[in-house]
């Protein structure tokens, strides 16, 4: 029971009440007890900065460390900085950073602009609800691909004897097969197409799962205030969508960037290297040529200009948000 | 006192972890004293054989060589990882960058030999070519895959690159085999048909190592040039290399090969020539083995040799290293004896079109009846002076892909010839003069 006037009981951890400022002896037992306390924080996320440390954070500090180091004959020998003043001068970095730029931003408005247009049709009232849930499987579809499949599949598709070039031959009776992926600019535009349409879906899932999260009284509201449709997507659907739409676009910008299993099926950075982006230039320097060294350097360069391009374009879209809200 | 406290329990929780870790990892040694069936596994020694063979020889095939090798030596368990060529280079400097001791002996391409080598990963097979005299005289002079003086692989099959052709799809055509380059050419209009879109060829120019194996050094040997001179200095940017790289780029605008060349990877080529889309190809002895995989009904040939300058021939191998970590080089080393051998060579020359860079293998070509093989003594010999070997290279990967850009930007009309070889000859020597 507790008396009258005195505070209430803290619980420790291990279930005992303990009393508070009444006298020396609680006070003695309190300065025991709260490092326990403290410590049963520590044990929770524990576990997680664990698994960070390791998955994180050490390779992330060895790639550095690699990356002052080569190798030869198998003993690493420390020289500096040299990789990095190599990499300014390479001019095959700056063309995959080029590419790799390209590539992205391509990449990112062609997911979100078909992912939020199929969300968008996939959340409106159908004539069917049948045909409209198996809208939604069949659109999904293409994510449940793997890459690698998808990559096989389109080098077929993409193909002069491929089907898309019969229609174009054989159909539409064109002189010449459409070379997709032999061409330098066409190959960039078909690498981005087979990205979208690999893509896409799991944009529009996002988008679809946010839509349905809006509040159907706003837009009733809207149209009382005599909003049409392009107005309630605009001044409605599209703040409401912000957080989410700035999440994913970063996640996007991070996972295309990184993209390297499917230019390696597709075009292994050719034609004339015009689809070679930096993770892929990462991926021949390193792992294919052997050059742990410069590849450590490229990675810890692309991973220090992809930080402060992610920092500028959350910052740039926080400053349109509402006051206080900082989206992200 | 706080900060003292945190301090103990991060580090009470670190060290938890790694305990935990060591008691998973090793729960072996805390059973007690070692089984009988411990002892037993402790007599048999297992090695790991990266590589990417097992189609290309055929699965059945390849199993018999194992259990074969496996009877002879009770001893020795041998376990394949196979893995397809595509991946293996980049599995390869995977296991040599983490100084894997997975692998005990790995199969290897000459271009893949420098990168090993750099990580360490690769043993120098000189020492034990000298100590076994015997073994050494079974190979042929070109078996060794020296890199900067030192053996770093033997070369398992040696590979020349010739016009090979669907004989039923010829025959129906009625067309012979060509004799020479005109008549190369005269073939692939003889097959281009503009109404069904069809060509008698494709030309893949997505692998660098590819395009400069078949095509480039094929005819640079024929013009009589060199990719390197005598004192390992660049050469392939001379007349005759010039003339090479301009012949291909003839070929290439005249619209007889496949379109979308820089597109396509030899994986397509093969489906093209198995499936008969296409009806000849450049390419080495075992095309019609791996064709055979997709279409067990095909038949194909090699043409006769063809001399224009010269009779040279482009050759390349595929090869075999040991691990430089690996805790059984003996066993490996009896592994190379084994595959090496009279018998072995033999069998696989026969059965699957692959010449064994043995000499036991040459020579049983002299009566071979193989439609592919049978030519290849005439390659080798014709004028051995203007073959060209592929070696390994140092900073291989680099000096390819610099020669893919030159010939792909020639083809493309992007630059002259000379002047696209001038600029990947200057690349090559700068690494080559780094090297030495």
């Amino acid at each position: 029971m507790r008396e009258k006037g005195t505070p209430p009981a803290a619980s420790s951890a291990t279930g005992e009440e303990v009393t508070a400022g009444k006298g020396i002896e609680s006070g003695s037992v309190r300065a025991r007890r709260v490092p326990w306390r403290m410590m049963n924080g520590y044990f929770f996320v524990g576990p997680a900065i664990l698994f960070f440390l390791f998955v994180s954070v050490f390779p992330l500090l060895r790639t550095l460390q690699m990356s002052l180091v080569d190798v030869e004959a198998g003993v690493p020998k420390f020289v500096g900085i040299r990789h990095y003043t190599d990499l300014v001068q390479d001019p095959w970095f700056w063309n995959s950073l080029r590419n790799v730029l390209v590539f992205t931003i391509s990449s990112v408005i062609l997911h979100i602009s078909i992912g939020m247009g199929l969300a968008l049709l996939l959340n409106e009232e159908w004539f069917n609800t049948t045909l409209r849930n198996f809208m939604r499987g069949l659109l999904i579809l293409p994510w449940v691909f793997s890459t690698a499949s998808s990559g096989l599949m389109w080098t077929l598709l993409y193909h002069p004897f491929g089907l898309l070039n019969y229609m174009w031959v054989g159909l539409l009776n064109q002189e010449a097969p459409i070379e997709f992926l032999a061409k330098p600019g066409l190959a960039m535009a078909s690498v981005v197409a087979v990205n979208t349409w690999k893509s896409y879906p799991f944009y529009m899932i996002i988008i679809l799962g946010g839509l349905q999260a809006i509040p159907a009284e706003i837009y009733e509201a809207a149209k009382v205030d005599g909003a049409n449709a392009w107005k309630r997507f605009w001044h409605v659907t599209l703040p409401q969508l912000r957080p989410i739409l700035i999440a994913i676009s970063t996640i996007d910008i991070i996972t295309t960037v990184g993209h390297v299993d499917l230019i390696r099926m597709l075009t292994r950075g050719g034609p004339l290297r015009s689809t070679e982006t930096v993770a892929y230039y990462i991926y021949k320097t390193a792992l294919l040529d052997g050059n742990l060294g410069y590849g450590a350097a490229v990675s810890t360069l692309m991973l220090i200009m992809l930080a402060i391009l992610i920092i500028i374009y959350l910052r740039v879209l926080s400053q349109g948000g509402d006051a206080g809200e900082t989206s992200f | 006192m706080q900060k003292l406290t945190r301090f103990s329990v991060l580090a009470a929780m670190i060290v938890l972890a790694v305990l935990l870790s060591a008691c998973v990892a090793q729960p072996e040694s805390a059973a007690g004293t070692a089984s009988e069936a411990d002892a037993m596994e402790e007599e048999v020694v297992e090695i790991t054989w990266l590589q990417w063979w097992v189609n290309e020889w055929g699965p059945d095939n390849h199993a018999q060589l194992i259990a074969d090798f496996e009877a002879q030596n009770p001893n020795i368990k041998v376990t394949v990882v196979d893995v397809p060529w595509p991946e293996m280079a980049g599995k390869l400097q995977a296991a040599a960058a983490g100084g894997s001791e997975s692998y005990d002996l790995f199969g290897t391409e000459s271009t893949w030999i420098a990168g090993l080598t750099k990580q360490g990963f690769i043993e120098d097979l000189g020492p034990w070519l000298e100590n076994d005299p015997e073994f050494a005289a079974k190979l042929t002079p070109t078996t060794p895959m020296n890199l900067l003086g030192e053996t770093r692989g033997l070369c398992l099959y040696l590979i020349p690159y010739q016009f090979a052709y669907n004989v039923d799809i010829f025959e129906e055509k009625g067309l012979e085999p060509p004799t020479n380059w005109d008549e190369f050419v005269a073939v692939l209009e003889a097959l281009r048909d503009e109404e069904s879109n069809s060509y008698g060829m494709s030309m893949p120019l997505q692998d660098g190592g590819f395009l400069l194996l078949r095509y480039f050094n094929f005819r640079l040997a024929q013009e009589g040039g060199q990719m390197l001179d005598a004192d390992g200095n660049v050469a392939f940017n001379s007349a005759e290399g010039v003339a090479a790289m301009q012949w291909w780029k003839d070929l290439y605008d005249k619209d007889l090969v496949v379109p979308g060349s820089f597109g396509e990877d030899q994986a397509l080529m093969l489906e093209f020539v198995a499936s008969g889309q296409t009806a000849a190809i450049i390419d080495g002895p075992f095309i019609w083995t791996k064709a055979k995989q997709i279409d067990p009904e095909i038949r194909m040939a090699y043409a006769p040799a063809w001399t224009h300058n010269t009779g040279g021939y482009s050759w390349a191998c595929s090869g075999m290293g040991i691990a430089a970590n690996s805790p059984h080089k003996e066993e490996a080393w009896e592994f190379f004896k084994y595959i090496y051998s009279d018998a072995v060579s033999l069998k696989m020359t026969q059965t699957v079109s692959l010449l064994w860079a043995t000499n036991a293998a040459v020579d049983s070509l002299a009566d071979s009846e193989d439609p592919m093989l049978r030519h290849v003594p005439a390659f080798a010999n014709q004028d051995p002076e203007s073959n060209i070997l592929f070696a390994p290279l140092p900073e291989a990967s680099k000096l390819i892909d610099a020669f893919q850009q030159a010939f792909q930007q020639v083809l493309a009309g992007e630059k002259d010839a000379q002047t696209a070889l001038d600029e990947a000859a200057a690349v090559w020597q700068a690494e080559l003069d780094a090297a030495k």
